[in-house]
């Protein structure tokens, strides 16, 4: 079979894909009250499938990914503080904004081994963190960036209590950010993307651009965290540091590493599993949720680890 | 610019808290350099240790130095315990990484459960203690912290340099299966390295609850830092380790003396980058 044969025939829309996003969709008509959940899920979705691009497509582990989302959260904030209310034309500064991001830090990132790369992703991080923590002028500080008035979206839907606009902006952003990453994996780039993360040399000596690739689709992925930052700032009205601590980092990882990385669909599962665990065992004490999350963890990456480290060369 | 004194001054309280930086470093590159094992859970270990320092000062009334006695030991048995699991499991760098991750969330967790999440302080009457040379005050209990970090740094260097089990810990790490075949028993010193390492972060926590005001999600506060130590130290490295600490302790403070408080943080990991730009394969 040919290459080309052979990405045509795993391109190919099958019903139950289809009926993930009627479902997803067709949760909006759902009486009020859960949408703020869904829109947290669907915001942490597109961030986890922003992580699973570089994790699961081309081998890349950050435990820093929360820069990028910071960026675009801090960008969509003050876009709309300063410039306009308007929503999409803040999603798209911030996205723009965050590729640049990615661009410039990839540089650093695809220099050293595997583990440089990890320490690289966490530093960009941090200083990010303490950046943001030090322009308190521009950005609140530790109080965050407040008064921020999202306009209407579209020039005609208000942003409602309920979060039912919400999660009908996060999700469409969703959706359609899925169909181009789901466009980019099952192309030429996308399979010289794969044989790069099994074989670098092997990849390299076929004729593949490596670093070339590797800067296109690390860009890509921080454009897509950039995205969700800015969703969640709009949809929120409020930017906290906290957007750019390492625990969200974490906890995107994690979700991917829940839904399992390499097949788009993981990061989905891994932030509704995510999610819907934290909001119902949190309930009770928060303490208990993060106790049931190290464990799992444990056990996953005791037992289930190949799921994860057989996508990440070593 | 500030003056003179307040730059000496500055200069060393830093490579004095910098020692704090060194101790959490020490344990932690062993396992990394030599065991390839990214320990996370080393920092709630340490938080452990200073909890119980800290309940056995307050409510057993044991001085720091006794309790020790009994808290290092424990660690050592600690570190043994989690090194079964990487051991039975044959875990690799990155998987490390995700499990120590979790131990550490596990023992937040039970520290929060015991202590609450309220801050805490053991109120000792040397934590203020100081003495004066010329113009700069050199508080005592930084001193001492300094002073052991140094002797088990230089220790443990000496103990990797030039004895047989040292030798054969460094041949291991190098090329596990050639050592192997020179006889090395490497799981063995495995072992004994995870225990040691859990044993200097028990060491560390001892000075965490004399110094520090403990809170369980401080755990996580010094994890950027101590990393960036670790690295700028090279791996495997304890005298690198507690260089660096001091190093990035002294840029922390003058940085906080002369630009503001707010920049310090930054200063440790743009160092880092810096060196790992300047030489990719420093790791």
């Amino acid at each position: 079979m040919s290459a080309n044969a052979s990405l045509v025939r795993r391109a190919r829309w099958r019903w139950p894909e289809a009926l993930v996003w009627v479902i997803a969709f067709g949760l909006l008509f759902l009486p009020p009250g859960k949408h703020l959940l869904l829109n947290e899920i669907a915001i942490l979705a597109l961030f986890a499938l922003s992580l699973d691009l570089i994790l699961g497509y081309a081998g890349i582990i950050s435990l820093g990914h929360a820069a990028f989302f910071g960026l675009g959260a801090y960008a969509a904030g003050l876009m709309c503080k300063h410039v306009t209310p308007d929503p999409l034309a803040g999603l798209v500064v911030a996205t723009l904004l965050a590729a640049m991001m990615g661009l410039l830090t990839s540089l650093l990132v695809l220099r050293g081994s595997d583990l440089t790369r990890l320490m690289v992703t966490l530093g960009v991080a941090l200083v990010l963190h303490e950046i943001a923590n030090a322009l308190s002028r521009w950005t609140g500080g530790a109080d965050g960036l407040q008064g921020m008035v999202v306009g209407p979206l579209l020039g005609r839907f208000d942003f409602d209590l309920y979060g039912r606009t919400a999660y009908a902006y996060s999700l469409t952003a969703l959706f359609i950010l899925f169909l181009a990453a789901r466009r980019i994996v099952h192309s030429l780039f996308g399979l010289s993307l794969m044989a790069i993360r099994r074989n670098r040399l092997r990849a390299a000596a076929l004729g593949v651009p490596v670093n070339r690739r590797l800067v296109a689709v690390y860009a890509l992925s921080a454009a897509y965290a950039g995205a969700a930052g800015a969703l969640l700032a709009q949809t929120t009205a409020y930017v906290s540091l906290e957007v750019l601590e390492f625990g969200r980092s974490a906890d995107v990882l994690l979700a991917l590493i829940i839904g399992g990385a390499g097949w788009l669909y993981g990061g989905l599962a891994g932030a509704v599993i995510f999610k819907v665990l934290q909001d119902t065992l949190s309930a009770g004490a928060p303490q208990f949720w993060m106790f049931w999350m190290g464990l799992f963890l444990v056990v996953l990456a005791l037992v289930g680890r190949d799921r994860l480290f057989r996508l990440v060369r070593r | 610019m500030p003056s003179a004194t307040l730059l000496g001054q500055a200069l060393i309280s830093g490579v004095l808290a910098g020692g704090m930086y060194g101790l959490l470093a020490l344990g932690l590159s062993l396992s990394w350099g030599l065991l390839r094992l990214v320990n996370l859970s080393h920092f709630a270990l340490a938080f452990l240790a200073a909890y119980l320092t800290y309940e056995l000062g307050t409510n057993y009334h044991v001085a720091p130095w006794w309790s020790a006695m009994l808290i290092v030991p424990a660690m050592f048995a600690m570190g043994l315990a989690q090194h079964w699991i990487f051991d039975k499991f044959k875990v690799n760098e990155l998987a490390s990484l995700l499990i120590t991750f979790s131990f550490a969330i596990i023992l937040e967790v039970a520290i929060q459960l015991y202590w609450t999440a309220d801050y805490r302080r053991y109120e000792t009457h040397y934590s203020t203690m100081s003495f004066k040379v010329g113009p700069f005050y050199i508080p005592v209990l930084e001193l001492i912290l300094c002073l052991v970090a140094g002797v088990l740094a230089w220790g443990t260097w000496l103990w990797l340099r030039k004895t047989y089990v040292g030798k054969a810990l460094r041949a291991a790490a190098e090329d596990a299966d050639i050592a192997a075949a020179y006889g090395v028993d490497h799981k063995k010193l495995a072992y004994l390295l995870s225990g040691m390492g859990a044993a200097y972060a028990g060491i560390a926590g001892t000075f965490i609850a004399l110094i520090a005001t403990l809170a369980p999600a401080q755990i996580w506060t010094w994890l950027g830092v101590v990393f960036a130590v670790v690295i700028i130290g090279r791996l495997g490295n304890p005298l690198g380790a507690l260089f660096a600490g001091m190093l990035i302790g002294a840029s922390e403070s003058i940085a906080m003396a002369v630009l503001s408080p707010a920049w310090a943080p930054v200063v440790s990991f743009s160092l880092l980058i810096v060196i790992l730009l300047w030489d990719p394969e420093w790791l």
